[in-house]
């Protein structure tokens, strides 16, 4: 994530304040969020175009039929659908790390905020796909007793951050009593 | 002894709190009855012993496999078949089994296959046999225990400290044979993964084992929940009566029936002249559902079915939750409910998540209303584990919740109910004209549909109809807007209510919230809309089956959560801040999950 300084003044309270730092997709992040939109897009498109392959040499139709064509272009349409949240998602995509909790905010038209404070996660997953190693990036997924929250495209070094403050905010549990 | 005296004899007396020691138990064998739940799994014709407790249509498909492959149709059956109700049911089922049973009738006698059918059926009974004596299980001030395996050995252990509740149950085949199946539950969102469920117990060891988990858990609760032990002696808060479970059990659905009962119920009617009128039934609703325009039989058909289970469902609710007794000991509640099976639960209060009070519509006419608790690891579909209190008028179930939790939460609720802040007036459009924008968009959709497509041709008057539902859409909205309050309190409990189609109001210390966020619509060129807060406590539980693979990280449901819809942003910002951790709290909140 490109770093940027929190604007501390006027801040509502759900806003991170002075104490936390905010991520937003730099060039990077914004690179690995269109390839991960092609990489969907492609996949949802694959049953599409078999279905085509399929209404084609089942139908003995012509390849520019109107019903398998149709069929073809619902395919593309959904992966021009994923190429465009591959571009406008980051756009309000922000990760901000605090001193108690993470928070992440996202969204297109409606934006949403979730918040989970460290002590509160029972578990994280560290993910690096291909593409996130080759652009040295990570994904975390922060566990919580209620479901959890997906942090897309994270530098490592803030990941380190946030897993570091998660056991920093962890009770001690003694397995078993002496 | 009569039958009634038989049932109720053993009733156990709900667990004893006292700081005594009690003997641990340690690997001990299981019981011989434990027998049935191992033998009931056998692959072949649904398991044999399944079938002594299963209904009369189950038994008609054993008797097809059994005889069915032997006799045709119309043959002679072995003389204590002739002219009863099982002679009627082969032949049913040989007329209507189609090709496959055509072909096993044609080729009527295979030894081998009988021989191979004996061999695997005696090998699973032997298997799961050695398995039953293999197991055993053993409970200490620690841990709970259960063990075995013939050669690939496994153990599944719960640590004291993370016991959520406990709970004995009997059905009546239990009753009879003084016995107990014993189940712990943990936090795990995964109910099969998260219990330890030990059945046939007989009834004293059940008590035993319930003597030594709740005492051990005296030791690992916090100082500050002191006040709960303050009152080491039982009191009774509640008992229900059959009306005002009716009330409570009017809207309903949770308690489902099993496809096990369906295709019970479908056999049962396989007899005699009802087996004409489900025959009749069925072809009628097939015909039906051929002919294009008799809409209106098949909308009269599922209008029939659907009052056909939600009549099914009061009578489970009932039934479920007959006898219903609520007591508090120290830090425990003690519930006990059930007609046929009958279930003694003990609750450890501190545990408890958040509780939500659920009016129906009938109870909220009668000024009435449900209690549940949220525990961690319960989830949409453990309704008998969240129960509370099924129905009371609605002042003494908000004093029965304050003197359950002895002054530690939930202290002044009743009163703290009535300081809500409601939802501000300019929100009301978007409550009310939540359901209308809908309503009238799946009109409006089926209406070009209707308009653009030559083949695609909808009856108008359908279409009219979905659009005039905008009206109680509309109504409806108007009432979700009035119910719409929150508030938090001095000692940080949100309490929210919100109404779906009964009216819920869910009380949780802030310090339980697992996480909290906001949604708010930022449409391009448009103000920002009003903020929608949404928290969850623990007992959201998570999706299963086939959405917990596609959902890897689990989606919470709405059982636990807390939502504000409408409210401003700043307002809503204001709140999130207060339901986290605040600055003079240590860095780790306990929340006893």
């Amino acid at each position: 994530m490109s770093r940027t300084a929190a604007t501390a003044d006027e801040q509502p309270a759900s806003e991170p304040g002075q104490d936390w730092i905010v991520r937003r997709p730099g060039s990077r992040e914004r690179r690995w969020f269109r390839m991960h939109a092609l990489i969907r897009g492609l996949f949802w498109l694959i049953p599409f175009a078999i279905v085509y392959l399929i209404w084609v040499y089942w139908f003995e139709v012509g390849f520019s039929d109107p019903i398998p064509l149709a069929i073809l272009g619902l395919g593309l349409l959904l992966l021009l659908l994923f190429l465009l949240w591959g571009v406008v998602y980051p756009r309000k995509w922000e990760v901000a790390i605090g001193p108690r909790d993470v928070m992440v905010k996202r969204g297109i038209l409606a934006t949403a905020c979730v918040f989970v404070s460290y002590d509160r996660v029972q578990q994280i997953d560290k993910v690096s796909t291909p593409i996130m190693s080759h652009l040295d990036l990570t994904e975390l997924v922060l566990h919580s007793a209620a479901g959890g929250m997906r942090i897309y495209a994270l530098d490592p070094a803030d990941a380190d951050l946030i897993e570091s403050r998660v056991r920093a905010n962890q009770p001690i549990i003694p397995l078993i009593r002496q | 002894m009569k039958l009634r005296e038989q049932l109720h004899r053993n009733d156990p007396i709900l667990a004893a709190n006292g700081n005594d020691s009690v003997e641990p138990i340690v690997d001990r064998p299981l019981h011989w009855f434990a027998l049935y739940t191992y033998w009931k799994t056998l692959p072949i014709t649904i398991g044999i012993v399944t079938l002594i407790s299963l209904l009369p249509g189950v038994i008609a498909v054993l008797i097809v496999t059994g005889f069915g492959l032997f006799y045709e149709f119309g043959d002679q059956l072995p003389s204590f078949l002739e002219n009863t109700v099982l002679q009627d049911a082969i032949d049913y089922e040989l007329q209507g089994a189609g090709p496959i049973l055509d072909q096993l009738r044609h080729n009527r006698y295979h030894p081998e296959l009988t021989i191979i059918l004996i061999l695997v059926a005696v090998s699973w009974i032997v298997v799961r046999t050695l398995q039953w004596k293999s197991t055993v299980y053993g409970v200490d001030n620690e841990h709970i225990w259960i063990q075995g395996g013939i050669y690939w050995k496994w153990e599944r252990r719960l640590p004291i400290e993370r016991v959520q509740s406990l709970e004995l149950r009997a059905s009546w085949l239990d009753r009879i044979l003084d016995l107990r199946a014993v189940e712990f539950v943990s936090a795990s969102p995964d109910h099969n993964a998260a219990t330890i469920r030990l059945a046939a117990i007989p009834t004293r060891d059940a008590i035993h084992i319930q003597q030594i988990v709740l005492g051990a858990t005296h030791a690992d609760l916090d100082d500050s929940y002191g006040e709960l032990e303050a009152q080491p002696d039982r009191v009774q808060l509640a008992s229900i009566s059959t009306a005002q479970l009716i009330a409570a059990g009017i809207t309903s659905f949770e308690i489902k029936m099993s496809f096990v009962g369906a295709l019970a119920a479908f056999h049962i009617f396989s007899k005699s002249y009802l087996k004409e009128w489900r025959n009749d039934l069925i072809h009628w609703f097939v015909n039906t559902v051929e002919q294009r325009h008799a809409f209106a039989d098949v909308v009269d058909f599922t209008l029939v079915l659907l009052a056909l289970f939600w009549i099914l469902s009061i009578i489970t609710f009932v039934a479920t939750f007959s006898r219903f007794r609520l007591e508090r000991l120290g830090h425990l509640a003690l519930i006990e409910h059930g007609l046929v099976t009958r279930r003694w639960r003990a609750v450890l209060l501190p545990r408890v998540q958040a509780i939500t009070f659920l009016e129906t519509p009938v109870q909220e006419w009668r000024n009435a209303g449900s209690l549940r608790m949220e525990l961690a690891g319960s989830h949409q579909n453990s309704l008998e584990r969240k129960m509370l209190l099924p129905s009371l008028p609605r002042d003494q179930a908000l004093a029965t919740l304050e003197r359950l939790f002895g002054g530690f939460f939930f202290e002044n609720i009743a009163q703290e109910l009535g300081e809500f802040r409601h939802v501000p007036a300019t929100s009301k459009r978007m409550y009310t004209m939540f359901w209308v924008y809908r309503i009238l968009g799946l009109a409006a959709v089926l209406v070009v549909l209707d308009w653009a497509s030559r083949d695609i041709k909808f009856e108008h008057l359908v279409v009219a109809g979905i659009a005039l539902l905008a009206i109680p859409g509309y109504f409806y909205g108007r009432r979700q807007f009035k119910d719409a309050a929150w508030l938090m309190n001095d000692d940080r409990e949100l309490i929210v209510r919100e109404r779906h189609i009964n009216r819920r109001t869910i009380v949780c210390p802030a310090d339980r919230l697992q996480w909290r966020g906001f949604k708010q619509m930022t449409l391009p060129y448009r103000k920002p809309g009003t903020a929608t807060v949404v928290a969850f406590v623990a007992a959201s539980g998570k999706v299963d089956g086939v959405g917990k693979g596609i959902i890897g990280i689990g989606w919470p449901i709405i059982d636990g959560r807390l939502r504000i819809r409408g409210i401003p942003r700043a307002e809503a910002d204001a709140l999130l801040e207060q339901m986290g951790p605040q600055s003079d709290q240590p860095h780790y909140r306990p929340h006893v999950v």
